[in-house]
């Protein structure tokens, strides 16, 4: 397309039917406006224009927060409530008070540990005989001559222990050997009756 | 103050009866400012909308705010802008809220450039044979369809220039938009139109 087309368009442009507005155009505009006035002066205008500013859809979060504050605040004190400009005022709760219960508290048991006593031992002196001429405690009989050596008399006594000399005890080679001859002539019988069993 | 004649309103400004309008919230003034702007704006509106019916509502939806927010108006802008300005803004709003209707109704399932008009349910026009083009009638109708069927955003560019007449300084007032984007927007506009209307221009 070349630039005649353009300007036939724009002259086709131009030259379109101008599209009036109606006759009772002014009328109805005027009708409108007294309406507007009659509205506005009634104030009804007002509180729909507050309607539509306010009740908005984005403003409900925030209305919702501000309800719920607002019971909290009234819940509250709804022991002090205001009713026709006479105070009114809700009986209190009265607390109901009760017997003071035993605690029981479960308290870790605490594991009583006997305590540590002195045991005290006695000690028994025993009067051990180990044979003629030994004798372990010296105190009862050190004044003993006969079952004590010269050189234990002046033995000082303590509780400490004590390293005692144990002399062998003395052998009778006269009893021994008869006590042995007593034993090589019972030794048949023995076998015999060792025999027998078997 | 003294009621103002017929005559003497006629003499005054359009800046100068919007000032007086504001002082004294005269409806004489009010009506005179009706009678200079009701058949230009219409014209605008119903080129712009394409429906006689919306046009006028959008007309008195305009008007009605130029009683009501007549105190927003300063000297610093033209009145023939501003009042342009708010038929523009009313007339792209409620096209919008038509648009959005139509998807939600009818096309919800289709994807949609932002402003482009819906044709798709549109029956065939068959207007466009040249056989029917001696018409000027019918031609003017062709093109005022030709018209809608372009983005609205160089389609108000396109009236307020080639229909309405105004300036390209005027125009960048009421759209808010730089010169240059309002030639360019304009030039292709008129691309979009031609190209609708290759069967009647077609050489």
């Amino acid at each position: 397309m070349g630039t005649k087309d353009i300007e036939k368009l724009l002259t086709d442009l131009k030259n379109l039917p101008k599209q009036n507005a109606p006759e009772d155009f002014e009328q109805k505009l005027l009708m409108r406006i007294n309406l507007y006035e009659s509205q506005k002066s009634s104030g009804e205008l007002s509180f729909r224009r507050f309607m539509l500013n306010y009740f908005n859809p984005i403003y409900v979060p925030a209305f919702t927060i501000v309800l719920v504050a607002v019971l909290i605040v009234y819940t509250l004190n709804r022991n002090q409530i205001k009713v026709n400009s006479i105070e009114a005022s809700v009986e209190k709760a009265i607390p109901i008070v009760q017997e003071e219960q035993p605690i029981t508290k479960n308290e870790p048991q605490k594991i009583s540990v006997p305590k540590k006593r002195d045991y005290v031992v006695r000690r028994d002196r025993m009067k051990l005989n180990l044979g003629p001429g030994v004798n372990l405690d010296e105190r009862n009989n050190y004044r003993d001559v006969e079952t004590t050596t010269p050189a234990l008399v002046n033995f000082p006594f303590t509780d400490e222990p004590v390293t005692i000399r144990i002399p062998p005890p003395e052998v009778i080679f006269k009893n021994e050997l008869e006590r042995l001859n007593n034993f090589n002539n019972h030794k048949d019988s023995i076998r015999l009756i060792n025999s027998r069993r078997r | 103050m003294d009621k103002l004649d017929k005559k003497q309103l006629a003499e005054k400004t359009d800046e100068e009866l919007i000032l007086e309008f504001q002082k004294t919230n005269s409806i004489e003034i009010y009506n005179e400012l009706v009678r200079r702007y009701k058949d230009p704006l219409m014209n605008f509106i119903f080129k712009f909308v394409g429906s006689k019916d919306l046009a006028e509502d959008i007309l008195q939806e305009t008007f009605f705010r130029l009683y009501r927010n007549k105190d927003y108006y300063t000297t610093v802008a033209k009145f023939s802008t501003w009042i342009y300005t708010i038929a523009a803004n009313l007339a792209k709003t409620e096209l919008r809220r038509r648009n959005r209707r139509a998807i939600f109704s009818i096309h919800s399932g289709n994807s949609r450039e932002e402003g482009e008009e819906i044709s798709e349910y549109e029956l065939p026009d068959d207007r466009y044979r040249p056989d029917i083009q001696t018409d000027s009638k019918i031609k003017s109708e062709i093109i005022q369809q030709a018209l809608l069927k372009v983005k609205p955003i160089y389609r108000e560019l396109i009236i307020l220039r080639d229909i309405q007449e105004l300036s390209y300084e005027e125009i960048a007032e009421i759209t808010g938009l730089k010169i240059g984007t309002v030639k360019s927007r304009i030039n292709r506009g008129r691309a979009r139109l031609q190209e609708l209307l290759k069967d009647i221009y077609y050489e």
